[in-house]
């Protein structure tokens, strides 16, 4: 198309060309960022939220000093299994920590049920999920909670005996959950606030 | 030739307008219209399809807005934190106070539908004939004071009248009248509050940060709930239209007890028997019985800004269950 006719019309439609593949691109921006925002699973965030919050709050800390985290419900309707959990570099044997967290203090949001007496078992598989812990430097231990959980304790005439029993985690509610962090010659405490 | 010039402008003036949004934080924006497509979609799902609308998320992220500072204290480990610069201009800080709680107050009332919308409440929800409503919450923002801020530049700060002699964003009307706050039924919503709530005005709680937070509770009466049954076998969406909006406007009386718990006591003020009334509300498990409060005795639920101490108990006292990004 070397005429002139024939180049102009190349042209008029090159114009138009940039100007929709432009429009194209903008649109696809818009799209990718309202598709992200809209399929971040928004307990997911929540929980590194929380994550975040203890582990600042805590190596912030001196010691003798204490502290308040407000952290978010991380309920999903009725699936309410989300705890606080907690280890120190030196717990082994039954206590010991999931395995990627070996020699180290860590405080973790995890996911699971764990109201049976192997509750450090179910404790480990539920916190040895990635990014589920974080790593509290210059302590030399970390206690976590206790807080009640409704256990089977039993049965009568066929119906199930529940009752509270404390384990050493804080579970997280539908709503706001307060955790006093505490810090005490090296000993960090996490403890729901009542 | 000509077109080679017009392109190249055109490639520029795109480039110009990609960097603008970048800028502009379009990251921010998605998550903006993200919040509210979730919030209509939620709202508008059909209730023929069984838990559609309750497995919308609800996919809005709590604002954190400080004043005057960092308020590492408050946001300490939380990403995202926006500041409010406060002016040299010692007269001027009430008022940037005071606008900065407004547009909050005002942000969330547009983002969660104006008071039209039904958000929570679908048929599986509201398990046709069963009441099982629970208070559902948004926390649409917290807003902290930097602990520099001085108490005494802010302690003429009148939020509630703010809101009535100025504008809201993009409107022509103020605040009060964009919010519909001028209606007579807010109005009585109003007085009801603060006549029937005046347990003690000398105790007010103290804290340095609050949070603006949508309330709604939908439970069917028998009526109601027969209603759902029709529309089930209508196949038609229900939307629950005695939904009311109320406020908590009178929260903003400027009561300042203390020049160290600066604007925290100033919204504060009224809170602490509006919490009261809640937990008293509560013991009912009575949806209209609580909206009543509201302003409407025969209502099947409300929806509710407040802003209120972001604390456990002031939070909890309100919110069975809070849905949305920290």
């Amino acid at each position: 198309m070397r005429n002139k006719k024939g180049f102009l019309l190349l042209e008029e439609n090159s114009i138009n060309l940039v100007l929709a593949v432009m429009g194209l691109i903008l649109v696809i921006i818009v799209i990718v960022y309202l598709f992200n925002a809209l399929t971040t699973n928004q307990i997911k965030k929540n929980v590194q939220i929380s994550l975040d919050i203890l582990e600042n709050k805590t190596n912030s800390l001196a010691d003798g000093e204490t502290t308040i985290a407000k952290l978010p419900g991380l309920c999903k309707g009725n699936d309410c299994t989300r705890f606080i959990a907690g280890w120190s570099k030196n717990d082994n044997g039954e206590k010991a920590p999931p395995e990627q967290y070996l020699l180290k203090n860590v405080v973790c949001v995890c996911n699971g049920v764990i109201n049976n007496p192997s509750y450090y078992t179910y404790m480990r598989l539920a916190c040895s999920v990635a990014n589920s812990c974080r790593e509290i430097k210059d302590v030399s231990q970390i206690i976590v909670g206790p807080d009640t959980i409704l256990t089977t304790k039993g049965g009568y005439m066929g119906a199930r005996i529940d009752a509270p029993v404390e384990y050493p985690v804080i579970n997280f509610h539908s709503n706001l959950l307060e955790v006093e962090i505490s810090k005490n010659n090296g000993v960090v405490t996490f403890k729901k606030k009542v | 030739m000509e077109y080679v010039i017009i392109a190249v402008v055109l490639i520029i003036g795109f480039i110009a307008l990609a960097y603008f949004l970048i800028r502009l934080n379009i990251q921010g924006l998605g998550e903006d219209n993200a919040c509210k497509l979730s919030i209509l979609a939620k709202a508008t799902a059909p209730n023929y399809i069984p838990n559609l609308g309750p497995s919308i998320p609800v996919e809005c992220t709590t604002k954190k807005i400080c004043i005057g500072g960092t308020c590492e204290d408050n946001f300490q480990g939380e990403k995202d934190v926006q500041t409010v610069k406060l002016d040299s201009d010692k007269f001027k800080i009430a008022n940037q106070t005071a606008k900065t709680v407004a547009d909050a107050y005002y942000k969330c009332w547009n983002d969660m539908g104006r008071g039209k919308l039904d958000l929570f409440s679908s048929l599986s929800e509201k398990n046709l004939a069963t009441d099982t409503s629970k208070a559902r919450c948004i926390i649409c923002s917290r807003i902290a004071l930097d602990k520099n801020v001085n108490p005494d530049d802010i302690k003429d700060m009148n939020i509630r009248k703010y809101m009535q002699t100025n504008k809201a964003p993009n409107s022509d009307f103020t605040y009060f009248r964009t919010l519909g706050l001028e209606s007579d039924k807010n109005l009585v919503a109003n007085n009801l509050q603060v006549d029937n709530l005046g347990i003690s005005k000398d105790n007010p709680r103290k804290t340095d940060e609050v949070a603006v937070v949508f309330m709604q509770i939908s439970a069917p009466s028998r009526y109601t709930a027969g209603k759902n049954n029709v529309a089930v076998v209508a196949g038609t969406a229900f939307l629950g239209s005695n939904l009311i909006t109320g406020s908590g406007f009178n929260l903003f009386k400027p009561i300042i007890k203390s020049p160290v718990a600066g604007l925290a006591t100033v919204i504060i003020g009224e809170i602490t028997y509006t919490a009261s009334e809640y937990s008293a509300a509560w013991n009912r498990v009575d949806a209209a019985a609580y909206c009543g409060d509201y302003g409407n005795k025969e209502s099947t639920g409300c929806s509710v800004i407040e802003v209120m101490p972001y604390d456990r108990n002031s939070i909890n006292s309100l919110c069975d269950i809070v849905e949305g990004g920290a």
